[in-house]
């Protein structure tokens, strides 16, 4: 039997996972590869530019007492062939979305997902922090070759990029999936690329991808669709074209090393000020004549 | 105390300092309490250990008309079938039987069906939903189930909070319930609490029925009736405690929660003495009642004639020099400890499931004893009290649990207090009573040590009894 790569993709809420894991799927769908994308988060919304609106029942929702579940209820063929599934979970605020993942990723197995369906590519992508062991299901216990974080400039995004990276530095010697490395998405500010290489260098990781804001993202999303579906020629759609090969073709993988909390807070002091410095820097060389 | 306004009870390491891990003499734990900062010990291994859920199930399967949910999986259960394996099977109940798929998505159905299910087959006049660690864990929504069928079914439901995980003492599991009942069953502070009873509130939270008859036959002989709560208690016990005169303790330890509780609601007196075991303290429990309500002297008389006989049966009972070890909870331990001192007997040693700041008085005048005595504080770990034994040698053994097999296979003839009534004048007589008759045939603990292996190999009992208690480090 082939090898399938199995890839997680994680990263803080609203920072453009789904986005840049369907069109990551879709990309790989157009160059031929069989693909499984299944999102890991009760909102069940990861795969909905794959599937144009179609209706799928979540994992976990067609687990009901005594019922049998059939692989066919609970995926349904998007963009290009991509099997779309997702995961499910309970509604805001009740039970535990991390046992969710685990339970539902347990039960695709028992249904012989792999095996059927045969793919080549399986993406997780996986609801935001790491911030319970559920959620790091995904890339524990060998069930993923490879991980991936989208991160913006934005703090926040980081600090969550770096919690992650200590999950994956305290799984990957038993066994734990490795980073593939980082996405940079979302990117506006003149900053924002060399802020993110910094922040890869010092963790001993690296960039994948450099993905700069755009409205061709959002309009496309707006359809309902995936950039390489809806705007097939755009530059975003090559960009998610190239990003697909590179995570598929040249795979390279490493185990982070994290900052600590002290670093993590030094660092981001350290960038406040120079950001505050390159917006006052017109001010200073004047000052300089 | 503004405890009643929280969901819950605090735990009794944060209240009352509470210990539930010590093994040494009792000058070190009263050195530290008197510090101000006693040092919390844990065990590296336990043997065997009370959970919450235990001391809470103890304590509601003597309501009347109730019916329980044990919301859980069904292995949660198992302690509310022991109850009725060894006690009493007429206790109404019935378990969520929750499952993976509800711990993901909320076991809120399940409990409302179950509620629901109990409501019909039992009609009970109040229901009591008994919460595990997975709902714990996954912060299962109870109440609004519980509100709204409180509503439809127009009873009490009552939700107890046994986290399972959050105390290391098992006895938080009384306040949890205590807790609850006082949040849920008593009634605001009214205008017609100014009508007073002639009766007082008498906290019963453990003691086995013949123990309160007796201390309710007392207060009976100087005119006084009594109203006790919540143990063995119905629902108009909980709606006339706005009423009474005052409260009283038995078990103060067990009875300072709810009894500062119903004191401040209803602005009247708390009045914590100790437990009425042995001649001196049932005497000095009975007229400190008296005492509030002016009836020393008719109180003086019944115990002038309860004394003159017990002097009577204890002459020329000799116990000089007997060795006793004690296992009981501390409000017990200390009481029989005085009277057992009285009469003559020797404490080799004392195993207490957890010991607080509210026992520095007997904790001082056990530590001013010529001869040090060991104090082992928790529950189960048989190993560390079977080494004790074996060290000390004592002849007879006094406890309320369980657990005392294990010295009746050391060869120690055991007295369990669980169901001997030892209260009042009456349980002076019990106790002596089954002394005298464990200590002149002890054949049958003979006999069970002499016909039975050793239960732990050599190699377990040469380790010291406090080899696994170790200080925490933060």
């Amino acid at each position: 039997m082939k090898k399938i790569q199995q890839i997680a993709i994680y990263g803080k809420g609203g920072i453009g996972k789904s986005t840049t894991t369907s069109n990551i799927s879709a990309a790989l769908a157009e160059a031929g590869y069989r693909v499984i994308q299944i999102g890991c988060d009760p909102k069940s919304d990861s795969t909905n530019t794959l599937r144009g609106g179609n209706f799928l029942p979540t994992v976990l929702d067609s687990t009901r007492d005594g019922e049998k579940v059939r692989l066919e209820d609970i995926s349904v063929l998007g963009f290009k062939g991509v099997l779309c599934i997702e995961a499910g979970g309970p509604v805001p605020g009740v039970g535990c979305a991390g046992r969710g993942i685990n339970a539902a990723v347990s039960l695709l197995h028992d249904l012989n997902l792999f095996e059927d369906f045969k793919p080549d590519v399986v993406l997780y992508d996986v609801l935001g922090d790491v911030v319970c062991g559920g959620f790091a299901v995904p890339l524990r216990d060998g069930l993923t070759d490879r991980v991936y974080v989208v991160s913006s400039s934005d703090f926040m995004a980081i600090y969550a990029a770096n919690n992650l990276f200590k999950a994956i530095n305290k799984y990957a010697p038993s066994g734990g999936a490795q980073l593939g490395g980082i996405i940079a998405n979302g990117l506006v500010a003149t900053y924002a690329r060399i802020l993110i290489d910094d922040f890869a260098g010092r963790t001993g990781t690296n960039v994948v991808e450099y993905i700069p804001r755009s409205l061709v993202v959002s309009q496309s999303e707006l359809h309902g669709k995936t950039v390489i579906e809806a705007n097939p020629n755009a530059e975003h759609a090559d960009l998610y074209r190239r990003l697909a090969k590179n995570i598929i073709e040249q795979p390279q993988t490493v185990i982070p090393k994290p900052l600590n909390v002290t670093e993590l807070r030094d660092w981001a002091r350290e960038w406040g000020d120079r950001i505050l410095q390159e917006e006052e820097g017109i001010v200073r060389e004047k000052a300089s004549i | 105390m503004d405890f009643y306004k929280h969901k819950t009870a605090p735990i009794r390491e944060k209240r009352l300092s509470t210990v539930s891990a010590y093994y040494g003499d009792t000058d070190t734990l009263l050195k530290e309490y008197k510090s101000g900062s006693v040092n919390q010990r844990i065990r590296t291994f336990s043997q065997d250990i009370y959970s919450d859920i235990q001391y809470a199930l103890q304590l509601i399967n003597t309501i009347k008309d109730i019916a329980i949910v044990v919301h859980g999986p069904s292995g949660c259960s198992v302690s509310r079938l022991y109850f009725d394996l060894a006690f009493d099977d007429s206790v109404k109940w019935a378990v969520t039987n929750l499952n993976e798929r509800d711990s993901i998505m909320g076991s809120d159905s399940k409990l409302r069906e179950a509620i629901r299910q109990v409501f019909k087959a039992y009609s009970p006049k109040l229901i009591f939903v008994i919460t595990t660690p997975v709902v714990a864990i996954n912060n299962d929504d109870v109440e609004s189930v519980v509100d709204e069928l409180k509503e439809e079914y127009n009873i009490p439901i009552i939700p107890v909070f046994t986290d399972g995980f959050r105390s290391k003492t098992g006895v938080s599991g009384y306040d949890v319930v205590l807790h609850a009942l006082i949040k849920n069953l008593l009634p605001e502070k009214g205008v017609d609490s100014l009508s007073k009873g002639n009766f007082i509130n008498l906290i019963s939270v453990s003691e086995n029925f013949n123990d309160i008859k007796e201390l309710v036959r007392l207060l009976n002989e100087i005119g006084l009736q009594v109203n006790i709560l919540p143990r063995f208690s119905g629902l108009e016990n909980f709606t006339k405690t706005k009423d009474a005169l005052f409260s009283v303790s038995v078990n103060p330890d067990e009875a300072q929660y709810p009894g500062i509780a119903i004191a401040e609601r209803y602005g009247f007196h708390y009045l914590q003495l100790p437990i009425p075991v042995g001649i001196k303290n049932t005497s000095f429990w009975f007229t400190e009642i008296a005492k509030v309500l002016n009836l020393e002297a008719e109180a003086e008389k019944i115990i002038t004639e309860e004394t003159y006989h017990l002097g009577k049966y204890l002459d020329n009972k000799k116990f000089e020099g007997k060795k006793v070890f004690i296992n009981l909870p501390p409000a017990y331990a200390f009481g029989i400890i005085d009277f057992l001192e009285d009469i003559g007997f020797e404490i080799s040693a004392i195993k207490m499931p957890y010991i607080d700041i509210q026992h520095l008085e007997q904790l001082e005048i056990l530590a001013s004893h010529k001869t040090k005595i060991p104090i082992l504080i928790g529950e189960g770990q048989v190993f560390e009290e079977v080494n004790i034994i074996n060290q000390l040698k004592p002849e007879l053994y006094i406890s309320s649990k369980a657990d005392n097999i294990i010295a009746i296979k050391e060869g120690i003839p055991v007295i369990d207090i669980e169901t001997l009534p030892v209260l009042g004048y009456k349980g002076v007589y019990n106790l002596i009573d089954k002394i005298e008759k464990k200590l002149y045939n002890p054949s049958f603990s003979h006999y069970l040590s002499t016909n039975n292996d050793e239960v732990y190999s050599v190699n377990w009992l040469q380790k010291k009894g406090n080899w696994y208690i170790k200080q925490e480090v933060k």
